[in-house]
């Protein structure tokens, strides 16, 4: 499996998804200065609390790298039923279900970890300018840690599970554009849920619950959708 | 002679329409196995379920002696192939995606790429992206892709589409030398029955998913009959002449076509006793029926 994703890699060339994760941070950084900076200066506005602050970059990494995680999906997975080469890969002597299970594998790691560095860097970044401009309303306290971390683990396991389901919708229809529109769809339903609980979080029942289906679909998928060459 | 592939029974359908029917195949080792038929009559259909790329309704396909099944994937170390039209990574150079085939299909000798992309004539643009690649060239590397591995059973569909003539000859060529000089088994399909006539020794016809025929080429050269076929102005006369000339073995076939099935006869007595007769000659020419034309008799038949 490991010769398989090393394969996957190099044939994808993931340099260019490295400059994406940079890029979406960066993007997210500007975004909360520019917010920042709006309430500081607007006598008319409270400044920006830690708290809102923190469910700003929640959803700005829940929304930004399940959709690039769709692309990843469409041009990995679905982008090879589209453009045939799926009838090489499936010619070679090598477990089918592996070589798809690979792709899939990048594609939840590349959630996992890319989530994971932008809630760093942008949770550093309002600790950092916060210090230094005083952009927030009160002081960081090492205390909030203790809400930030888990609640980040939570958003992250739960965007990396979810992000299966552009491959899922994806392999129905065998369709590039079916994959990307669902990622939009997957988010906006998780957002609408979430905000009904007061934690601005799954409950555990729901994580198991959304675990367990996404989970079953993706097997069901592999039994009847990834053979099917059309 | 052993079977390096085999199908037995093959049967699929989709959605009603029955694109294989009972299809059994036999191709001895070392042998290249023309595979003909019309647009449509089921080839492609036949070598996907033989690369486990579709699975069949019913019937089995035998590589090198073992059953095909779902968890088959050892066996295709032993296969090349090129399936439909030639599929590649567009982003990458042919170099590159030959160099992905070694490594997916398992095989270490990455200065093999050298020898295929020059036995292709691809060796000058082998650094050049894919999506620059005209048709023609695509075809050329997914032949160097298919025999990169050196494979001893070698599926090819429609091989040649696109190639110039001057490909043609070249691939042609290419696959006579590795079925003379490396014993690669090949089984090719074609809509080009003359090119088949060349390089295959069995031929099998299909047509709306039934196998009609499996033969070696020399069993059809046999039946294929060599004639004279004249275009007089009177064929009656004409008949009349021939039977006084001695000739008996002739049809009329209509008013002005007599076609005579004794090939030695010398077409210069022929125009000389006709035109001492006062029959007008128009034309007159030899032939001998070629694969084209069995394959166009045996159509008419079923």
């Amino acid at each position: 499996m490991a010769h398989l994703i090393r394969l996957e890699l190099k044939k994808n060339g993931f340099a260019r998804n490295m400059i994406f994760t940079a890029a979406a941070i960066l993007f997210s950084m500007l975004f909360i200065t520019v917010s920042l900076w709006d309430s500081m200066t607007d006598p008319e506005q409270a400044k920006d609390t830690f708290e809102s602050t923190y469910l700003a970059i929640g959803l700005l990494m829940s929304f930004l790298f399940p959709v690039y995680s769709s692309v990843l999906t469409a041009r990995l997975v679905i982008g090879e039923y589209d453009q045939r080469t799926i009838t090489i890969m499936f010619s070679y002597p090598l477990n089918r279900t592996k070589l798809i299970a690979g792709k899939l594998i990048i594609i939840m790691v590349y959630t996992a970890i890319s989530m994971t560095i932008g809630y760093i860097c942008c949770c550093g970044y309002i600790v950092f300018t916060d210090r230094h401009f005083d952009m927030l309303e009160g002081t960081f306290r090492i205390s909030m840690l203790q809400t930030w971390i888990p609640t980040a683990i939570t958003a992250t396991a739960v965007c990396t599970v979810l992000s299966l389901w552009p491959f899922i919708i994806g392999m129905i229809r065998k369709s590039v554009p079916a994959a990307i529109v669902t990622s939009w769809i997957v988010i906006v339903l998780r957002q609408v849920m979430i905000t009904k609980n007061e934690t601005n979080q799954e409950s555990l029942p729901q994580i198991l619950l959304a675990t367990t289906v996404t989970f079953g679909m993706t097997f069901l998928i592999f039994k009847k959708k990834v053979p099917e060459l059309y | 002679m052993d079977a390096v592939m085999e199908t037995v029974g093959l049967r699929k359908s989709y959605k009603g329409n029955v694109a294989a029917d009972d299809v059994n195949i036999h191709i001895p080792k070392g042998s290249v196995y023309g595979f003909v038929g019309p647009n449509g009559a089921g080839k492609s259909t036949v070598m996907k379920m033989i690369l486990n790329l579709i699975r069949p309704d019913a019937g089995e396909v035998h590589l090198f002696g073992e059953k095909v099944t779902d968890r088959s994937y050892e066996i295709f170390k032993r296969v090349g192939s090129i399936i439909e039209n030639p599929a590649f990574y567009d982003r990458l150079t042919a170099r590159q995606n030959l160099e992905l085939h070694c490594e997916y299909m398992g095989f270490p000798n990455k200065e093999r790429i050298d020898e295929v992309l020059q036995m292709v004539d691809l060796q000058n643009v082998e650094g050049k992206q894919i999506r620059h690649y005209s048709l023609g060239m695509k075809q050329r590397l997914a032949i160097a892709r298919a025999i990169l591995a050196r494979p001893e059973f070698l599926i090819l569909d429609e091989p040649i589409n696109a190639l110039d003539p001057e490909g043609i000859c070249k691939m042609r060529n290419l696959f006579r030398r590795l079925n003379r000089e490396e014993g690669t088994t090949i089984f090719i399909s074609s809509h080009i029955l003359s090119e088949v006539d060349l390089i295959a020794d069995t031929i099998g016809i299909i047509q709306h998913g039934k196998l009609l025929t499996e033969l070696p080429i020399e069993e059809i050269h046999k039946r294929q009959t060599a004639y004279i076929s004249l275009q007089v102005d009177d064929a009656a006369r004409a008949a009349a002449l021939l039977e006084q000339m001695g000739i008996a073995s002739f049809s009329v076939l209509d008013k002005e076509f007599i076609r005579i099935y004794d090939p030695d006869i010398s077409g210069k007595v022929l125009s000389k006793a006709l035109l001492e007769n006062g029959v007008g000659l128009e034309s007159l020419w030899r032939k001998q029926d070629t694969l084209e034309d069995y394959f166009f008799q045996l159509m008419e038949e079923k």
